[in-house]
């Protein structure tokens, strides 16, 4: 029996956990705000906001409810814009309508749900670049966004008073949000259990559901044992101990993008990972779903087998460990067992003569898969790369660590030359199947900024002729 | 005034077709698309599927009680393949069942057997195999054999345009029950109710009078539900007729993708003929139009084509032929700027290789060359109003594009990894339907005894606030409040025969009949109000702002209380009206005649960074200077035209659609086929109106909006196509749209190839 609530109802129900939300929305619940423009996390229609008690403070962000299972709404806030309205029309809405940001209407309710996200998004300063990132999930035919970013500026200069703390009953007094927003935390306290969410010894593992609800909807239904992982408090943090970076394997990719810890190891993170999925997919997608769903165009797998990481995974009481590189064995394959669960990833923190790169090159800058991504990191002494590794995505069944070409750069300083003939190995060491002219430049630029990154004042476009 | 629907979006309180409450015993259809894209289809088992609990049925072809066939303009497509199958996608059979996902569920028991046959996927296949889904046409003017010697310059070539996915974000539904005594309502998403109550009409051999269809309004169209909403109400009307059960089909985006036309795809000859001065004398262009299976709007969107093979250029001489070409692919069909975009994407190429030859900025070509008021189209009609170099002037001093070109220059003198480029785009398009019978809107005013009005025409909301238009309109002829206005359903038993809501003339085609009936209503109250008042001209009254007026004077007669009177005078509140647009006629014998009741103009600037290194591109800015005529509601012209504009981009830039060789789409949903996103979207986009005269045959003068700033999006492929040139000066020319990441990172190195190796 899951417990929770939409909107100012409680809701109890048999349903089961793997199936999806946007339905349970829809078709139980007659909610018909929440639309379904693709049931494949692309273009928002379906956004709801989810709201759950953490170190004892509400917090909501936003999730796609089509690849959202609905066993990951327990205990929680589901709001839908049926909970938003009020009387009059809300400050968000009336933004919107203001500044024409509506034609056809079908992808509205989505939008309206992403500014609340932004609304409700306590860490984030309240300024344009994060309004406009909050909605970037949300795909809109008709408009052509611009009267979209009138709407967005609008309401970034309405949230300019909104204190930092009780920011909740500032909402509601100035007209975005209903009162009874007042009353969650006190009954979302109510039915939430003492325990926190715990990893179970067995069973299917869910955890975001983003890929689970997209590949195989009907297996995560009538699969009668789920082991529902997705905030997960043991694993749902990052931490630094002993000279490595450990992520926990229910870590949200928005949690490991917004890492201000690990943003000192790796400058740029945030901005390879605003590359990866949208703001609601992000909120929901995990690190450890990343690496088990074994993608081969996985940014987070890219990047953290460039830093050469280590798994712990656990299986009936046992832990293993394995190097992710090893852990990848084919398209959607990984060495290990069914009900496995992974733990950890971790790696050794790179100092400073460590430098890291990393490069997506997809149809569509953003909410899109990579056509190619590759990361390289390397450690320089005197300019000489003492380490290095290239890992390439994209570009066949699965990720690959490209050893020959990575042992090549050993010893060598950055140069013209150095990147040409790394480029020839590197050539010879990619297969890919299909765009292959396309994807084999690709290869080449992308080691090219790589190097230049690395040093820009030793090698220069000349190399590329 | 605001869309008077953004209120019920923003609280998500609209309603699609979705969203309709059902009844319960309702099933859902999942439909089974053909595996592959031409065969023979030998055997279909359904057994297992029907053996699952709570499937009721599987409807085919056999299963049809009138005609198996949906065309519109050819009767050449079945509703499910009979015995041969013709695209990948193409809908063999339909489960019934308790839920979608059992349906899905027994959908995949269905055991196919289909003899494979070679496809042919491409334009130039199908006209060298002869394959026409009509005779071919060409359009001329001049004399192009003679002129060509005269030319200083002639320029040869090829370019390719691919297709384009609409991508409504609603996708394609229905809803369909039975009414009592035989009839049946079907709730559509379709942009033509007339269109789905035929087709259901002859699919199910009953008489229209029998089908009710109803839209209250559509999550988008673009073309996309004009003729390609009819197979869906038409399977979900056959399933509740033979069921004696409603059904919803509601298909899901991937189904929607594969069974579902597009944008034609183009291929392209031309030849374009230059004197010494750059003036163009001669224009010779083939277009072949990759039509897919069958014909559904093809032949018009080829006219269409052919209108506007010259673009928004003076051609003295010019021969322009199309061909519509059967391939296996699905029927492809309107989409905003049906086939228009195609000729002038060409023309411009055609002029891009012109002045890369010529070492001239095209900008210069472009504007020696623009339509003139008295010009000659090649079919005929003489350019009036013309504001085609007007607009180009405009935008040149607004946008202050000199000192946007030396911007650029400097740019790209001081960065080596990124590029600038800029193109100037100009626009004419023409407005009509070109089919001149379609060119009739209508509208059913009531008033009701307490003032109020409904309103009902036959356009469909989709978004392009054309009910908004409606009720302005209405407001203003009636000259009372807008608040007693509702817009109701567009419905086949309030509005029979209408014209699809297509060529963007829904607004003038419907707002002109919803003017004459108001006009009519409040001729008649003025009559009342007259005898009230105890006057003798009807002159002597004047309603204005709800007040009424008795020879200049306030009079103390409300408006509810002469709606009121005019009732207990037995005098009709209702008035149906019906507008026939005038002096357009068309003969396509001599493809010859006045088809357009005007033509609007427009010039976008636009400009592009590419990043040299990446392959990948940013529009900096896109602005334009656009012919709104004198625009009645500008929140709603300029949401169209940037809307357009954002498609036009997309058409050219990254939506791709690419057929593997079994014909069937690599990019067949939002994961793969990507259309812009608010990060794409341009840095900064500008709408200038054009100071303009009103045209009479626009709404209140205010000009269709709907699809022509579509085109403007064709300026940037110019522009990355220059930024490119100013990274790799011998780039090869290869004018095949949509410009990808891939073509681009692709031509910018085109000569360094062996370090792939
Ligand atoms: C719209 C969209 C866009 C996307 N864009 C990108 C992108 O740009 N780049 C990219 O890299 N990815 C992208 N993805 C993929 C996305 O990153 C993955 O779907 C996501 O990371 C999976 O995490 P999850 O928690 O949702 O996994 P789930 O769907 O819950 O699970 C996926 C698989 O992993 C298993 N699993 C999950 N957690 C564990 C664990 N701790 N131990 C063992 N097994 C586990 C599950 O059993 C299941 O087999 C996109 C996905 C969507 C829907
Ligand atoms: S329906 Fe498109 S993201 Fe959920
Ligand atoms: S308003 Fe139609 S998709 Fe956004």
């Amino acid at each position: 029996m899951l417990n929770f609530i939409v909107n100012n109802k409680e809701v109890k129900t048999d349903t089961p956990s793997g199936s999806s939300l946007v339905d349970f929305i829809r078709n139980e619940l007659h909610l018909y705000g929440t639309k379904i423009g693709c049931r494949e996390g692309d273009c928002g229609a379906c956004t709801i906001l989810v709201g759950e008690i953490k170190d004892g403070e509400l917090k909501y962000q936003t999730m796609n409810s089509c690849l959202m299972p609905l066993g990951n709404a327990n205990h929680k806030h589901i709001v839908t814009i049926e909970g938003i309205n009020c009387p009059e029309l809300t400050s968000v809405q009336a933004a919107i309508l203001d500044n024409n940001g509506t034609q056809c209407g079908f992808c509205t309710p989505g939008f309206v749900m992403s500014f609340y996200g932004f609304c409700l998004n306590a860490d984030k300063e309240k300024n344009l670049e994060n309004a406009i990132e909050a909605i970037s999930g949300n795909i809109c035919r008709c408009t052509g966004y611009k009267s979209l970013e009138k709407a967005a500026a609008a309401v970034v200069s309405k949230l300019q008073s909104m204190p930092g703390a009780e920011a909740m009953a500032w909402l509601v007094k100035n007209n975005f949000l209903p009162d009874y927003f007042m009353d969650i935390p006190g009954k979302l306290k109510k039915i939430t259990p003492s325990k926190p969410v715990a990893v179970q010894e067995s069973g299917y593992i869910i955890a975001g559901g983003t890929d689970i609800l997209l590949q195989n909807p009907e297996g995560a239904i009538e699969s009668g044992n789920l082991n529902l992982v997705y905030g997960a408090s043991a694993y749902s943090r990052i931490k630094f101990t002993d000279g490595k970076c450990y992520i926990g394997s229910t870590t949200t990719i928005k949690d490991l993008k917004e890492s201000l810890e690990l943003r000192k190891y790796i400058p740029k993170l945030e901005g390879y990972l605003k590359l990866m999925a949208s703001t609601p997919i992000r909120n929901m997608a995990t690190v450890g779903g990343n690496i088990a769903n074994s993608s081969p165009i996985g940014d987070v797998c890219v990047i953290l087998m460039a830093f050469d990481s280590t798994l712990v995974l656990r299986h009936k009481g046992e832990t293993r460990e394995i190097k992710l590189k090893d852990f990848l064995i084919g398209y959607k394959k990984v060495n290990k067992e069914p009900e496995e669960f992974i733990e950890w990833i971790y790696f050794d923190l790179p100092d400073e003569n460590t430098h890291f790169s990393y490069e997506k090159i997809s149809k569509r800058g953003h909410l899109d898969m990579a056509t190619a991504n590759s990361a390289m990191r390397v450690v320089l002494a005197d300019g000489v790369i003492t380490k290095a590794s290239f890992v390439v995505g994209a570009l066949g069944p699965t990720i690959r660590y490209l050893e020959k070409t990575s042992a090549y750069l050993l010893g060598k300083k950055i140069s013209n030359q150095t990147f040409q003939e790394a480029n020839r190995i590197a050539q010879g060491e990619i297969t890919p199947r299909s765009r292959a002219e396309y994807k084999r430049s690709l290869v080449r630029q992308q080691l090219f900024i790589h190097l230049m990154n690395f040093s820009p004042g030793t090698i220069s476009l000349e190399a590329l002729k | 005034m605001k869309n008077i629907d953004s209120r019920s979006h923003v609280r998500g309180e609209s309603i699609y077709v979705n969203d309709i409450p059902v009844r319960e015993d309702t099933l859902f259809g999942v439909v089974l698309g053909s595996p592959c894209a031409h065969g023979k289809l030998h055997k279909i088992d359904f057994s297992e599927a029907l053996k699952m609990a709570g499937v009721e049925a599987v409807i085919s072809a056999k299963d049809i009680p009138g005609e198996n066939q949906i065309g519109s303009i050819i009767q050449d497509e079945e509703l499910f393949a009979d015995k041969e199958v013709h695209y990948v996608g193409m809908p063999i059979a339909m489960v019934c069942a308790k839920t979608e996902a059992l349906a899905r569920k027994a959908l995949a028991k269905i055991k196919i057997d289909i003899e494979e046959l070679r496809p042919i996927l491409t334009a130039r296949e199908a006209h060298a195999e002869k394959k026409f889904i009509c005779p071919s046409r060409t359009f001329r003017i001049g004399d192009t054999d003679a002129m060509w010697e005269k030319c200083a310059h002639i320029i040869e070539g090829q370019a390719e345009m691919g297709g384009q996915e609409h991508i409504y974000l609603e996708t394609q539904g229905a809803y369909a029950y039975m009414l009592e005594a035989g009839a049946i309502k079907i709730h559509s998403s379709t942009q033509a109710t007339k269109y789905v109550q035929k087709g259901v009409s002859r699919v199910l051999g009953i008489p229209m009078h029998k089908i009710e269809v109803d839209v209250n309004r559509i999550g988008g169209g673009f073309g996309g539900k004009e003729d390609q909403a009819t197979p869906w109400g038409a399977m979900a009307a056959l399933a509740a007729y033979t069921l004696r059960k409603p059904l919803k089909l509601i298909l899901s985006r991937i189904d929607d993708f594969t069974m579902t036309g597009k944008r034609h795809p183009y291929s392209f000859d031309f030849k374009l003929g230059l004197n010494r001065d750059l003036q163009i004398l001669c224009y010779q262009m083939e277009a072949f139009q990759n039509a897919g299976a069958a014909a559904d709007v093809s032949p018009a969107v080829m006219e269409r084509t052919l209108f506007h093979g010259t673009g928004s250029y003076h051609v003295p001489n010019a021969k322009i032929t199309c061909h519509s070409c059967k391939t296996n692919l699905p029927p492809n069909t309107a989409m905003r700027g049906f086939g228009a975009p195609q000729a002038m994407f060409v023309f411009e190429a055609a002029i891009m290789k012109a002045a890369a030859t010529l070492n001239v900025a095209p900008l210069e070509i472009q504007r020696k060359n623009l339509l003139r008021e008295g010009d000659r189209f090649p079919y005929e009609q003489i350019a009036k109003n013309c504001n085609a170099g007007k607009c180009w002037d405009s935008a040149y001093e607004k946008f202050a594009v000199e000192k946007l070109k030396k911007e650029i220059a400097a740019f790209n003198k001081k960065n080596i990894h990124c590029k600038k480029g800029l193109s100037l785009f100009p626009l004419c398009f023409g407005i009509s339907f070109t089919k001149t019978s379609l060119n009739q809107g209508r509208s059913l005013v009531h008033i009701n005894t307490d003032g109020s009005v409904s309103i009902t025409t036959g356009v469909v909301e989709m978004g392009q606030g054309v009910n908004t238009k409606i009720l302005q309109v209405a407001a203003k002829t009636l000259s009372i409040s807008p608040q007693r206005f509702t817009i109701h359903s567009t419905n086949t038993t309030r509005i029979a025969n209408p014209s699809p809501t297509a060529a963007s003339t829904g607004a003038d085609l419907n707002g002109k009949a919803t003017i004459m009936a108001c006009e009519a209503l409040r001729a008649r109250l003025k009559g009342v109000a007259l005898q009230e008042l105890k006057g003798r001209d009807p002159d002597e009254i004047e309603i204005k702002d709800e007040i009424i007026f008795h020879n200049g004077s306030k009079t103390d007669l409300t408006w509810e209380r002469l709606v009121f009177l005019t009732d207990e005078a037995r005098i009709s509140l209702s008035e149906h009206a019906h507008y026939a647009t005038p002096v357009i006629h068309f003969d396509k014998a001599s493809e010859k005649g006045h088809p357009f009741a005007y033509h609007v103009y427009g010039t976008a600037v636009t400009a592009v960074t590419v990043d040299c290194l990446r392959g990948t591109y940013e529009i900096d800015l896109v602005k334009v200077v656009h012919d709104f005529g004198s625009s009645i509601n500008l929140d709603i012209d300029i949401g169209q035209a940037e809307g357009a504009l954002m498609q036009g981009i997309g058409l050219m830039t990254i939506e791709e659609l690419l057929v593997d060789q079994k014909g069937k789409h690599i990019y067949d949903r939002l994961a793969s086929y990507k259309i812009p996103d608010i990060y794409f979207a341009p840095k900064n986009v500008e709408v200038v109106p054009l100071d303009s005269e009103p045209d009479a045959l626009a709404l209140l003068g205010s000009k269709a909006v709907g699809e022509p700033p579509l085109m403007y999006g064709i300026g940037s492929y110019f522009a990355i196509l220059m930024a490119m040139r100013e990274f790799n000066p011998t780039l090869k020319l290869d004018l095949w749209a949509p410009l990808t990441h891939q073509k681009c990172l692709l031509a910018l190195y085109d000569k360094y190839g062996d370090l792939l190796k």
